[in-house]
Protein backbone atom coordinates (compact mmCIF):
# COMPACT_ATOMS: atom_id res chain seq x y z
CA UNK A 1 0.00 0.00 0.00
CA UNK A 2 2.95 2.33 0.57
CA UNK A 3 5.28 2.92 -2.35
CA UNK A 4 8.91 3.16 -1.24
CA UNK A 5 10.01 5.33 -4.14
CA UNK A 6 7.20 7.81 -3.59
CA UNK A 7 7.89 7.75 0.14
CA UNK A 8 11.48 8.95 -0.27
CA UNK A 9 10.45 11.53 -2.84
CA UNK A 10 7.85 12.95 -0.46
CA UNK A 11 10.23 12.99 2.51
CA UNK A 12 12.79 14.87 0.45
CA UNK A 13 10.16 17.27 -0.81
CA UNK A 14 8.88 18.05 2.69
CA UNK A 15 12.27 18.08 4.37
CA UNK A 16 12.78 21.85 4.37
CA UNK A 17 9.20 22.71 5.27
CA UNK A 18 9.22 20.21 8.11
CA UNK A 19 12.50 21.52 9.48
CA UNK A 20 11.16 25.05 9.29
CA UNK A 21 8.03 24.09 11.27
CA UNK A 22 10.15 22.23 13.81
CA UNK A 23 12.63 25.06 14.29
CA UNK A 24 9.86 27.65 14.48
CA UNK A 25 8.10 25.62 17.16
CA UNK A 26 11.28 25.09 19.16
CA UNK A 27 12.18 28.76 18.92
CA UNK A 28 8.72 29.81 20.04
CA UNK A 29 8.81 27.24 22.82
CA UNK A 30 12.02 28.75 24.13
CA UNK A 31 10.95 32.36 23.76
CA UNK A 32 7.55 32.03 25.45
CA UNK A 33 8.70 30.56 28.80
CA UNK A 34 11.56 33.06 28.97
CA UNK A 35 9.23 35.93 28.14
CA UNK A 36 6.91 34.90 30.96
CA UNK A 37 9.83 34.31 33.31
CA UNK A 38 9.63 30.54 32.92
CA UNK A 39 6.61 29.94 35.15
CA UNK A 40 3.18 30.65 33.80
CA UNK A 41 0.04 31.26 35.75
CA UNK A 42 -2.61 29.15 34.12
CA UNK A 43 -6.12 30.50 33.68
CA UNK A 44 -8.76 29.23 36.08
CA UNK A 45 -10.88 27.50 33.49
CA UNK A 46 -8.25 24.94 32.57
CA UNK A 47 -9.85 22.16 34.60
CA UNK A 48 -10.78 20.26 31.45
CA UNK A 49 -7.12 19.78 30.78
CA UNK A 50 -6.35 18.20 34.10
CA UNK A 51 -7.22 14.88 32.58
CA UNK A 52 -4.67 15.32 29.86
CA UNK A 53 -1.71 15.93 32.05
CA UNK A 54 -0.80 14.74 35.49
CA UNK A 55 -2.10 16.99 38.25
CA UNK A 56 1.40 17.40 39.67
CA UNK A 57 2.35 19.36 36.60
CA UNK A 58 0.11 22.34 37.25
CA UNK A 59 1.48 25.73 36.59
CA UNK A 60 4.58 24.67 34.81
CA UNK A 61 5.70 26.13 31.55
CA UNK A 62 5.80 22.64 30.14
CA UNK A 63 2.11 22.08 30.86
CA UNK A 64 1.25 25.44 29.35
CA UNK A 65 3.37 24.60 26.40
CA UNK A 66 2.05 21.12 25.61
CA UNK A 67 -1.59 21.75 26.37
CA UNK A 68 -2.04 25.08 24.65
CA UNK A 69 0.81 26.42 22.56
CA UNK A 70 2.01 23.18 21.02
CA UNK A 71 -1.55 22.14 20.32
CA UNK A 72 -2.23 25.25 18.30
CA UNK A 73 1.10 25.04 16.49
CA UNK A 74 0.47 21.36 15.80
CA UNK A 75 -2.85 22.16 14.12
CA UNK A 76 -1.13 24.81 12.01
CA UNK A 77 1.71 22.41 11.16
CA UNK A 78 -0.82 19.73 10.20
CA UNK A 79 -2.49 22.15 7.81
CA UNK A 80 0.85 23.36 6.40
CA UNK A 81 1.97 19.80 5.69
CA UNK A 82 -1.35 18.70 4.22
CA UNK A 83 -2.88 21.53 2.23
CA UNK A 84 -0.85 21.03 -0.95
CA UNK A 85 0.04 17.37 -0.62
CA UNK A 86 -2.03 16.18 -3.58
CA UNK A 87 -2.82 19.40 -5.44
CA UNK A 88 0.91 20.15 -5.71
CA UNK A 89 1.23 17.32 -8.24
CA UNK A 90 -1.31 19.11 -10.40
CA UNK A 91 -0.01 22.67 -10.02
CA UNK A 92 3.57 21.45 -10.48
CA UNK A 93 2.45 19.56 -13.61
CA UNK A 94 4.10 16.40 -12.34
CA UNK A 95 0.83 14.48 -12.14
CA UNK A 96 1.01 13.24 -15.75
CA UNK A 97 4.46 11.81 -15.09
CA UNK A 98 3.40 10.18 -11.82
CA UNK A 99 0.16 8.70 -13.12
CA UNK A 100 1.91 7.27 -16.19
CA UNK A 101 3.73 4.91 -13.80
CA UNK A 102 2.17 1.59 -12.83
CA UNK A 103 0.91 2.76 -9.47
CA UNK A 104 -2.67 3.01 -8.25
CA UNK A 105 -4.12 6.27 -7.07
CA UNK A 106 -4.93 4.73 -3.69
CA UNK A 107 -1.25 3.83 -3.32
CA UNK A 108 -0.25 7.42 -4.09
CA UNK A 109 -2.77 8.87 -1.64
CA UNK A 110 -1.84 6.37 1.08
CA UNK A 111 1.89 6.99 0.75
CA UNK A 112 1.47 10.74 0.89
CA UNK A 113 -0.85 10.51 3.91
CA UNK A 114 1.53 8.21 5.79
CA UNK A 115 4.47 10.54 5.10
CA UNK A 116 2.54 13.45 6.64
CA UNK A 117 1.54 11.43 9.71
CA UNK A 118 5.13 10.22 10.16
CA UNK A 119 6.44 13.77 10.07
CA UNK A 120 3.83 14.77 12.65
CA UNK A 121 4.99 11.96 14.96
CA UNK A 122 8.52 13.36 14.89
CA UNK A 123 7.21 16.89 15.25
CA UNK A 124 4.93 16.31 18.26
CA UNK A 125 6.92 13.77 20.22
CA UNK A 126 10.22 15.41 19.37
CA UNK A 127 9.20 18.86 20.58
CA UNK A 128 7.31 17.46 23.61
CA UNK A 129 10.36 15.52 24.69
CA UNK A 130 12.63 18.49 24.12
CA UNK A 131 10.49 20.82 26.21
CA UNK A 132 9.99 18.20 28.87
CA UNK A 133 13.77 18.06 29.19
CA UNK A 134 14.05 21.86 29.16
CA UNK A 135 11.44 22.15 31.93
CA UNK A 136 13.30 19.59 33.96
CA UNK A 137 16.61 21.41 33.46
CA UNK A 138 15.09 24.70 34.63
CA UNK A 139 13.61 23.13 37.72
CA UNK A 140 9.91 23.15 36.93
CA UNK A 141 9.70 19.36 36.98
CA UNK A 142 9.86 16.72 34.31
CA UNK A 143 6.50 15.18 33.40
CA UNK A 144 5.95 11.58 34.35
CA UNK A 145 5.93 9.06 31.50
CA UNK A 146 2.14 8.69 31.62
CA UNK A 147 1.38 12.36 31.37
CA UNK A 148 3.99 12.89 28.71
CA UNK A 149 2.49 10.11 26.64
CA UNK A 150 -1.09 11.23 27.14
CA UNK A 151 -0.54 14.90 26.48
CA UNK A 152 1.63 14.37 23.43
CA UNK A 153 -0.72 11.69 22.13
CA UNK A 154 -3.78 13.91 22.34
CA UNK A 155 -1.89 16.75 20.65
CA UNK A 156 -0.70 14.32 17.98
CA UNK A 157 -4.22 13.04 17.33
CA UNK A 158 -5.60 16.56 16.91
CA UNK A 159 -2.76 17.46 14.54
CA UNK A 160 -3.40 14.31 12.48
CA UNK A 161 -7.06 15.21 12.14
CA UNK A 162 -6.04 18.74 11.07
CA UNK A 163 -3.57 17.23 8.61
CA UNK A 164 -6.13 14.82 7.14
CA UNK A 165 -8.74 17.54 6.65
CA UNK A 166 -6.18 19.69 4.81
CA UNK A 167 -5.11 16.57 2.89
CA UNK A 168 -8.71 15.92 1.85
CA UNK A 169 -9.07 19.52 0.69
CA UNK A 170 -5.89 19.11 -1.38
CA UNK A 171 -7.64 16.23 -3.17
CA UNK A 172 -10.85 18.20 -3.56
CA UNK A 173 -9.36 21.42 -4.95
CA UNK A 174 -6.90 21.60 -7.81
CA UNK A 175 -5.35 24.80 -6.44
CA UNK A 176 -3.32 24.71 -3.26
CA UNK A 177 -4.44 28.12 -2.03
CA UNK A 178 -8.06 26.97 -2.11
CA UNK A 179 -7.32 23.95 0.04
CA UNK A 180 -5.29 26.14 2.41
CA UNK A 181 -8.20 28.57 2.67
CA UNK A 182 -10.74 25.80 3.27
CA UNK A 183 -8.52 24.29 5.99
CA UNK A 184 -8.01 27.63 7.71
CA UNK A 185 -11.74 28.39 7.63
CA UNK A 186 -12.64 24.95 8.96
CA UNK A 187 -10.09 24.96 11.77
CA UNK A 188 -10.69 28.62 12.50
CA UNK A 189 -14.35 27.74 13.01
CA UNK A 190 -13.34 24.94 15.36
CA UNK A 191 -11.63 27.44 17.61
CA UNK A 192 -14.49 29.93 17.79
CA UNK A 193 -15.01 32.29 19.55
CA UNK A 194 -11.39 33.12 20.29
CA UNK A 195 -8.74 31.53 18.20
CA UNK A 196 -6.27 31.22 21.05
CA UNK A 197 -8.60 29.59 23.56
CA UNK A 198 -9.15 26.13 22.17
CA UNK A 199 -10.62 24.76 25.34
CA UNK A 200 -13.43 27.29 25.71
CA UNK A 201 -17.07 26.27 25.51
CA UNK A 202 -17.37 26.47 21.75
CA UNK A 203 -14.04 24.86 20.95
CA UNK A 204 -13.68 21.39 19.50
CA UNK A 205 -12.34 20.07 22.78
CA UNK A 206 -15.41 20.95 24.78
CA UNK A 207 -17.23 18.29 22.76
CA UNK A 208 -14.52 15.81 23.57
CA UNK A 209 -14.99 16.49 27.26
CA UNK A 210 -18.01 14.22 27.07
CA UNK A 211 -15.80 11.22 26.53
CA UNK A 212 -14.62 9.23 29.50
CA UNK A 213 -11.06 10.35 29.04
CA UNK A 214 -11.98 13.92 29.66
CA UNK A 215 -13.87 13.09 32.83
CA UNK A 216 -10.74 11.98 34.60
CA UNK A 217 -10.29 8.38 33.55
CA UNK A 218 -7.09 9.26 31.73
CA UNK A 219 -7.59 6.72 29.01
CA UNK A 220 -5.66 7.68 25.90
CA UNK A 221 -7.46 5.10 23.78
CA UNK A 222 -10.61 7.22 23.55
CA UNK A 223 -8.99 10.21 21.80
CA UNK A 224 -6.83 7.77 19.81
CA UNK A 225 -9.99 5.96 18.69
CA UNK A 226 -11.74 9.22 17.82
CA UNK A 227 -8.63 10.32 15.92
CA UNK A 228 -8.33 7.09 13.95
CA UNK A 229 -12.00 7.19 12.93
CA UNK A 230 -11.94 10.86 11.91
CA UNK A 231 -8.58 10.60 10.13
CA UNK A 232 -9.79 7.41 8.42
CA UNK A 233 -12.94 9.14 7.17
CA UNK A 234 -10.95 12.01 5.68
CA UNK A 235 -8.43 9.57 4.19
CA UNK A 236 -11.19 7.60 2.47
CA UNK A 237 -12.78 10.82 1.25
CA UNK A 238 -9.41 11.87 -0.20
CA UNK A 239 -8.99 8.51 -1.97
CA UNK A 240 -12.55 8.66 -3.29
CA UNK A 241 -12.19 12.24 -4.53
CA UNK A 242 -8.78 11.76 -6.09
CA UNK A 243 -9.65 8.47 -7.78
CA UNK A 244 -12.64 9.97 -9.53
CA UNK A 245 -11.04 13.11 -10.85
CA UNK A 246 -10.12 13.40 -14.51
CA UNK A 247 -6.64 14.67 -15.30
CA UNK B 1 -4.34 -10.03 -30.14
CA UNK B 2 -2.49 -9.09 -33.32
CA UNK B 3 -2.80 -5.34 -32.82
CA UNK B 4 -0.88 -3.19 -30.36
CA UNK B 5 -3.85 -0.83 -30.18
CA UNK B 6 -7.43 -1.52 -31.15
CA UNK B 7 -10.32 0.77 -30.23
CA UNK B 8 -13.95 0.92 -31.23
CA UNK B 9 -16.40 3.78 -30.85
CA UNK B 10 -14.14 5.48 -28.34
CA UNK B 11 -15.85 8.61 -27.05
CA UNK B 12 -14.91 10.95 -24.23
CA UNK B 13 -17.44 13.51 -23.05
CA UNK B 14 -16.38 15.94 -20.33
CA UNK B 15 -19.79 17.63 -20.58
CA UNK B 16 -22.62 17.52 -23.15
CA UNK B 17 -20.98 20.40 -25.01
CA UNK B 18 -17.38 19.35 -24.46
CA UNK B 19 -16.74 16.12 -26.35
CA UNK B 20 -12.98 15.64 -26.61
CA UNK B 21 -12.95 12.35 -28.52
CA UNK B 22 -15.75 11.19 -30.82
CA UNK B 23 -16.34 7.65 -31.96
CA UNK B 24 -12.70 6.76 -32.59
CA UNK B 25 -11.85 3.50 -34.31
CA UNK B 26 -8.08 3.07 -34.26
CA UNK B 27 -5.90 0.11 -35.13
CA UNK B 28 -2.14 0.11 -34.73
CA UNK B 29 -0.12 -2.99 -35.52
CA UNK B 30 2.79 -4.23 -33.44
CA UNK B 31 6.02 -2.59 -34.59
CA UNK B 32 4.21 0.19 -36.38
CA UNK B 33 5.01 3.88 -35.93
CA UNK B 34 1.91 6.01 -36.31
CA UNK B 35 1.35 9.75 -36.12
CA UNK B 36 -1.73 11.47 -34.76
CA UNK B 37 -1.75 14.81 -36.53
CA UNK B 38 -4.16 17.52 -35.48
CA UNK B 39 -4.42 21.14 -34.35
CA UNK B 40 -4.47 22.19 -30.68
CA UNK B 41 -7.64 21.07 -28.91
CA UNK B 42 -8.42 18.34 -31.42
CA UNK B 43 -8.39 15.56 -28.80
CA UNK B 44 -4.87 14.15 -29.25
CA UNK B 45 -3.86 14.30 -25.60
CA UNK B 46 -7.21 12.93 -24.39
CA UNK B 47 -6.93 10.04 -26.84
CA UNK B 48 -3.41 9.22 -25.61
CA UNK B 49 -4.56 9.43 -21.98
CA UNK B 50 -7.37 6.98 -22.72
CA UNK B 51 -4.90 4.65 -24.43
CA UNK B 52 -2.70 4.84 -21.31
CA UNK B 53 -5.67 4.05 -19.09
CA UNK B 54 -5.37 7.45 -17.38
CA UNK B 55 -8.87 8.46 -18.42
CA UNK B 56 -11.91 6.26 -18.92
CA UNK B 57 -13.90 6.55 -22.13
CA UNK B 58 -17.51 7.69 -21.80
CA UNK B 59 -18.48 5.03 -24.33
CA UNK B 60 -16.78 2.57 -26.61
CA UNK B 61 -13.76 0.56 -25.63
CA UNK B 62 -10.58 -1.04 -26.74
CA UNK B 63 -7.37 -2.84 -25.99
CA UNK B 64 -3.83 -1.63 -25.65
CA UNK B 65 -1.19 -4.36 -25.91
CA UNK B 66 -4.00 -6.83 -25.32
CA UNK B 67 -5.11 -5.19 -22.08
CA UNK B 68 -8.54 -3.67 -21.62
CA UNK B 69 -8.40 0.13 -21.55
CA UNK B 70 -10.77 0.41 -18.61
CA UNK B 71 -10.14 -2.57 -16.39
CA UNK B 72 -6.43 -3.26 -16.95
CA UNK B 73 -4.85 0.18 -16.87
CA UNK B 74 -2.14 -0.90 -14.42
CA UNK B 75 -0.88 -3.59 -16.82
CA UNK B 76 -0.98 -1.06 -19.66
CA UNK B 77 1.17 1.41 -17.72
CA UNK B 78 3.63 -1.35 -16.84
CA UNK B 79 4.23 -1.90 -20.57
CA UNK B 80 3.76 1.54 -22.10
CA UNK B 81 6.16 4.49 -22.05
CA UNK B 82 4.68 7.99 -22.08
CA UNK B 83 6.35 11.34 -22.72
CA UNK B 84 4.29 14.54 -22.67
CA UNK B 85 5.16 17.87 -24.25
CA UNK B 86 6.17 19.63 -21.09
CA UNK B 87 8.08 16.95 -19.30
CA UNK B 88 7.52 18.10 -15.73
CA UNK B 89 9.74 16.10 -13.46
CA UNK B 90 10.38 16.67 -9.77
CA UNK B 91 12.52 19.78 -9.56
CA UNK B 92 13.89 19.06 -6.09
CA UNK B 93 15.43 15.74 -7.13
CA UNK B 94 18.75 15.22 -8.86
CA UNK B 95 18.89 13.23 -12.09
CA UNK B 96 20.28 10.27 -10.18
CA UNK B 97 17.42 10.43 -7.68
CA UNK B 98 14.90 10.81 -10.48
CA UNK B 99 16.22 7.64 -12.10
CA UNK B 100 16.02 5.76 -8.81
CA UNK B 101 12.51 7.12 -8.25
CA UNK B 102 11.28 5.89 -11.66
CA UNK B 103 13.05 2.56 -11.49
CA UNK B 104 11.20 1.38 -8.39
CA UNK B 105 7.84 1.52 -10.15
CA UNK B 106 8.69 -1.20 -12.66
CA UNK B 107 9.27 -4.92 -12.41
CA UNK B 108 11.65 -4.73 -15.36
CA UNK B 109 14.31 -2.05 -15.88
CA UNK B 110 17.28 -1.97 -18.25
CA UNK B 111 20.16 -0.72 -16.10
CA UNK B 112 22.50 -0.30 -19.03
CA UNK B 113 20.17 1.82 -21.12
CA UNK B 114 20.00 4.84 -18.82
CA UNK B 115 23.74 5.67 -18.53
CA UNK B 116 24.20 4.92 -22.22
CA UNK B 117 21.60 7.45 -23.31
CA UNK B 118 22.52 9.99 -20.66
CA UNK B 119 25.97 9.98 -22.21
CA UNK B 120 24.54 9.95 -25.73
CA UNK B 121 22.46 13.04 -24.87
CA UNK B 122 25.28 14.73 -22.98
CA UNK B 123 23.11 15.01 -19.90
CA UNK B 124 24.85 15.63 -16.58
CA UNK B 125 23.96 13.26 -13.75
CA UNK B 126 24.66 15.23 -10.63
CA UNK B 127 22.60 18.38 -11.13
CA UNK B 128 19.08 18.96 -9.87
CA UNK B 129 16.19 18.75 -12.29
CA UNK B 130 15.33 22.42 -11.74
CA UNK B 131 18.65 23.41 -13.27
CA UNK B 132 17.97 21.55 -16.51
CA UNK B 133 16.63 23.16 -19.69
CA UNK B 134 13.18 22.06 -20.98
CA UNK B 135 14.95 20.14 -23.75
CA UNK B 136 17.15 18.28 -21.28
CA UNK B 137 14.10 17.46 -19.16
CA UNK B 138 12.29 16.03 -22.18
CA UNK B 139 15.31 13.90 -23.07
CA UNK B 140 15.52 12.62 -19.52
CA UNK B 141 11.76 11.88 -19.53
CA UNK B 142 12.27 9.90 -22.74
CA UNK B 143 15.18 7.91 -21.30
CA UNK B 144 13.12 7.16 -18.17
CA UNK B 145 10.20 6.06 -20.34
CA UNK B 146 12.46 3.73 -22.36
CA UNK B 147 14.34 2.13 -19.48
CA UNK B 148 11.55 -0.36 -18.61
CA UNK B 149 11.74 -1.46 -22.28
CA UNK B 150 8.11 -0.70 -23.10
CA UNK B 151 6.30 -2.48 -25.91
CA UNK B 152 4.61 0.77 -26.86
CA UNK B 153 5.81 4.38 -26.65
CA UNK B 154 3.25 7.18 -26.61
CA UNK B 155 4.63 10.63 -27.36
CA UNK B 156 2.52 13.74 -26.88
CA UNK B 157 4.12 16.62 -28.78
CA UNK B 158 7.41 15.74 -27.13
CA UNK B 159 9.62 18.28 -28.90
CA UNK B 160 7.06 21.05 -29.35
CA UNK B 161 8.92 23.57 -27.23
CA UNK B 162 12.43 22.62 -28.32
CA UNK B 163 14.34 25.68 -29.42
CA UNK B 164 17.56 23.84 -30.22
CA UNK B 165 17.24 21.53 -33.28
CA UNK B 166 20.19 19.44 -32.04
CA UNK B 167 18.13 18.29 -29.07
CA UNK B 168 15.21 17.36 -31.33
CA UNK B 169 17.56 15.31 -33.49
CA UNK B 170 18.94 13.52 -30.42
CA UNK B 171 15.39 12.83 -29.24
CA UNK B 172 14.42 11.33 -32.59
CA UNK B 173 17.60 9.27 -32.81
CA UNK B 174 16.95 7.69 -29.42
CA UNK B 175 13.34 6.84 -30.36
CA UNK B 176 14.57 5.33 -33.62
CA UNK B 177 17.33 3.30 -31.98
CA UNK B 178 15.36 1.99 -29.03
CA UNK B 179 11.86 1.60 -30.42
CA UNK B 180 11.41 1.72 -34.18
CA UNK B 181 14.55 -0.19 -35.24
CA UNK B 182 13.76 -2.84 -32.63
CA UNK B 183 10.28 -3.39 -33.98
CA UNK B 184 8.45 -1.82 -31.09
CA UNK B 185 5.37 0.34 -31.50
CA UNK B 186 5.41 4.13 -31.39
CA UNK B 187 2.49 6.55 -31.51
CA UNK B 188 3.31 10.23 -31.70
CA UNK B 189 0.68 12.94 -31.43
CA UNK B 190 1.52 16.41 -32.65
CA UNK B 191 0.33 19.60 -34.24
CA UNK B 192 3.65 19.81 -36.11
CA UNK B 193 4.22 17.74 -39.21
CA UNK B 194 7.97 18.10 -38.67
CA UNK B 195 7.66 16.19 -35.42
CA UNK B 196 5.70 13.36 -37.03
CA UNK B 197 7.52 12.95 -40.33
CA UNK B 198 10.86 12.05 -38.77
CA UNK B 199 9.45 9.09 -36.86
CA UNK B 200 6.49 7.75 -38.81
CA UNK B 201 5.42 6.91 -42.31
CA UNK B 202 1.72 7.02 -41.64
CA UNK B 203 -0.51 9.35 -39.71
CA UNK B 204 -4.15 9.79 -38.86
CA UNK B 205 -5.73 13.22 -38.96
CA UNK B 206 -7.73 14.17 -35.91
CA UNK B 207 -10.04 17.17 -35.81
CA UNK B 208 -12.56 18.13 -33.15
CA UNK B 209 -12.20 14.70 -31.59
CA UNK B 210 -12.86 12.76 -34.79
CA UNK B 211 -10.40 10.74 -36.83
CA UNK B 212 -10.82 12.10 -40.36
CA UNK B 213 -8.57 9.83 -42.34
CA UNK B 214 -5.39 7.84 -42.33
CA UNK B 215 -2.72 8.71 -44.86
CA UNK B 216 0.97 8.39 -45.63
CA UNK B 217 3.15 11.26 -44.46
CA UNK B 218 4.89 11.23 -47.85
CA UNK B 219 1.56 11.96 -49.49
CA UNK B 220 1.23 15.16 -47.51
CA UNK B 221 4.74 16.14 -48.51
CA UNK B 222 4.69 15.03 -52.16
CA UNK B 223 1.15 16.16 -53.01
CA UNK B 224 1.95 19.45 -51.34
CA UNK B 225 -1.00 19.18 -49.02
CA UNK B 226 -1.06 21.81 -46.26
CA UNK B 227 1.47 21.03 -43.55
CA UNK B 228 -0.49 23.12 -41.09
CA UNK B 229 -2.67 20.83 -39.00
CA UNK B 230 -5.70 23.13 -38.95
CA UNK B 231 -5.60 23.70 -42.72
CA UNK B 232 -5.21 20.09 -43.74
CA UNK B 233 -7.96 18.97 -41.37
CA UNK B 234 -10.36 21.61 -42.70
CA UNK B 235 -9.54 20.49 -46.23
CA UNK B 236 -10.50 16.91 -45.41
CA UNK B 237 -13.66 18.04 -43.63
CA UNK B 238 -14.67 19.98 -46.74
CA UNK B 239 -13.91 16.97 -48.94
CA UNK B 240 -16.01 14.78 -46.68
CA UNK B 241 -18.90 17.23 -46.90
CA UNK B 242 -18.66 17.40 -50.68
CA UNK B 243 -18.56 13.60 -50.97
CA UNK B 244 -21.66 13.19 -48.87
Amino acid sequence: MIHSSLWFKEIKEYRKLFLFCLLFTILLGIIIPYYYDQVLELPGNISAWEGITASSLHETSWLQWTSVVLLQLAVITGIVLGFSSLSRELTGQTLGFLLSKPVSRREIVTTKAVVGVTLLIFYIFGTSLLFGLLSWKYGVGFPGPDSFFLSATVTFIISVIAYMTAFFFSALFSRSWLSALASILLWGAMFIPELNIAYEDYGIFSAMQEAGFWLGEENAFIPIGIGIVLAGIFYELAVYTWSRREY
Amino acid sequence: MDKAIETWGLTKKFSPKNVAVKNVYLRVSHGEALGIFGPPGSGKTTLLKILMGLQSPSSGGGFCLGYDLVTESMQIRENVGYVANEASLYDHLTIREMIKFSRNFYSHWNDELVPRYLEFSNLPTRIKIKKMTPEQKSLLALILALAPEPQLLLLDEPTLFFSDPAYRQTFEEIVNLEMISQGRTVVIASRLLDEIKELTEETVLIYKGKILTRLEVDRILEDELPSDAEEICRMFVEEEKNDS
